[in-house]
């Protein structure tokens, strides 16, 4: 079972993206910001990131630069997810190693479908 | 390169190359766009090129040219039915593709269907320049992983250079991207070696190395120090980041 960790402050919104992942067969977990989330990468690891752009303490654009100069997590898929006007910041994320972006709101299936094609272009794997 | 207390220097460098080397240096990225509108095949066509990508524009997704390693861009109007089992097999064989379409074949429910049919993205066609060229850069790197980024930031994300153009920006209190006067050759290697060895003291030997190369060992240790100081003038307030560590080097070190 893929682990998937979502960064996101909005306490409602990571929870519901982590049901619905957990129902889509993830391992799914949630952290609130970019410094919770590289707290828990370093103890238990994961397969994906789908991460908020603007959060306190680190943000989403922190946290993938440091992803990406660590050979530990370098290439692991990175997910954003952005406010749609946000075009500089997702240029910028694209800049800083993410793989992927959505723009919130978003429609379930359409995550779902963009975690999938980038889980096969990433890991290899088939769905 | 880099010794167990931070400095680099120690080691010869000599044959590395800068950021700005490795980055003319790298072959470009091939990408097939098929696409109907001929405005678009020309504007995407120039805005890739421009970014150093190679670009083929074949009719069809059965023209495109077996065992080459690259992208391909598809409009999702030229997609037939008998399309698909060729847009699973690319996929199968690693060939990213990613889809592009406007109106109503950009639904959730068609970006759906061609993502489960095996296009790794859906794009809208009226999508920025800054953004595709950015996408298809986060894809190229995927494909070739040994690839060189050509856009460089600073940790605390204050400095930023884009060596394929040689432009560099500073960040302004007011958190937007202010682009400064234009950096000569010099001052963009220097710049592109701060920024991809961050938080690091360089020793003046093996700046001298990494920018200068061969001809390192004709150049005035104050040719250096002049360069620097230029810099520092150039990146403004966050020039203060580029930091003289007395008889070693120097260091960008962001508060």
């Amino acid at each position: 079972m893929r682990r998937i960790l979502i960064v996101e402050d909005e306490k409602d919104l990571g929870e519901m993206i982590a049901r619905f992942l957990k129902r889509a067969g993830y391992d799914a977990v949630h952290c609130l910001d970019g410094a919770a989330a590289w707290s828990r990468l370093q103890k238990e690891g994961a397969d994906l990131v789908l991460t908020d752009l603007n959060m306190p303490v680190m943000d989403g654009l922190e946290l993938v630069q440091r992803l990406r100069v660590d050979p530990r997590f370098h290439a692991l898929p990175v997910l954003m997810l952005t406010v749609k006007q946000e075009l500089d910041q997702q240029v910028e994320g694209y800049e800083l190693g993410a793989d992927d972006y959505m723009a919130k709101p978003f429609d379930f299936p359409v995550l779902l479908a963009r975690l999938q094609a980038l889980e096969r272009r990433t890991l290899g794997t088939t769905t | 390169m880099i010794g167990a207390d931070g400095a680099a220097g120690r080691e010869n460098p000599r044959g590395s190359g800068s950021p700005v080397a490795r980055a003319a240096a790298m072959e470009p990225f091939s990408l097939w766009l098929i696409a109907a509108d001929p405005g678009l095949r020309a504007r995407w066509g120039r805005w890739l090129a421009a970014e150093g990508f190679s670009v083929e524009m074949p009719a069809s997704l059965s023209a495109l040219p077996r065992g080459k390693a690259g992208s391909v861009l598809l409009d999702a109007a030229l997609l037939k039915e008998q399309d698909l089992g060729a847009l699973k097999s690319l996929s199968e064989s690693r060939v990213p593709v990613i889809v592009f379409g406007e109106g109503p074949t950009a639904s959730n429910e068609s970006v759906v269907r061609w993502l489960q049919a095996g296009a790794d993205d859906f794009i809208p066609a009226s999508i920025q320049e800054k953004v595709l060229i950015a996408k298809l850069q986060a894809f190229a790197r995927r494909v070739r992983p040994d690839s060189e980024r050509t856009s460089l930031y600073s940790r605390k994300r204050r400095i930023k250079a884009d060596v394929r153009h040689g432009r560099a920006w500073t960040r302004s209190e007011s958190g937007a991207w202010e682009e400064t006067s234009p950096l000569t050759s010099t001052e963009l290697k220097l710049l592109a070696l701060f920024l991809s060895l961050p938080e690091t003291l360089l020793e003046r030997g093996f700046i001298l190395q990494r920018v200068w190369g061969e001809k390192a060992d004709d150049i005035f240790s104050s040719t250096l120090t002049q360069h620097i100081m230029s810099l520092r003038r150039k990146l403004g307030t966050q020039g203060e980041a580029l930091r003289t560590v007395y008889g070693r080097g120097y260091a960008l070190r962001e508060e």
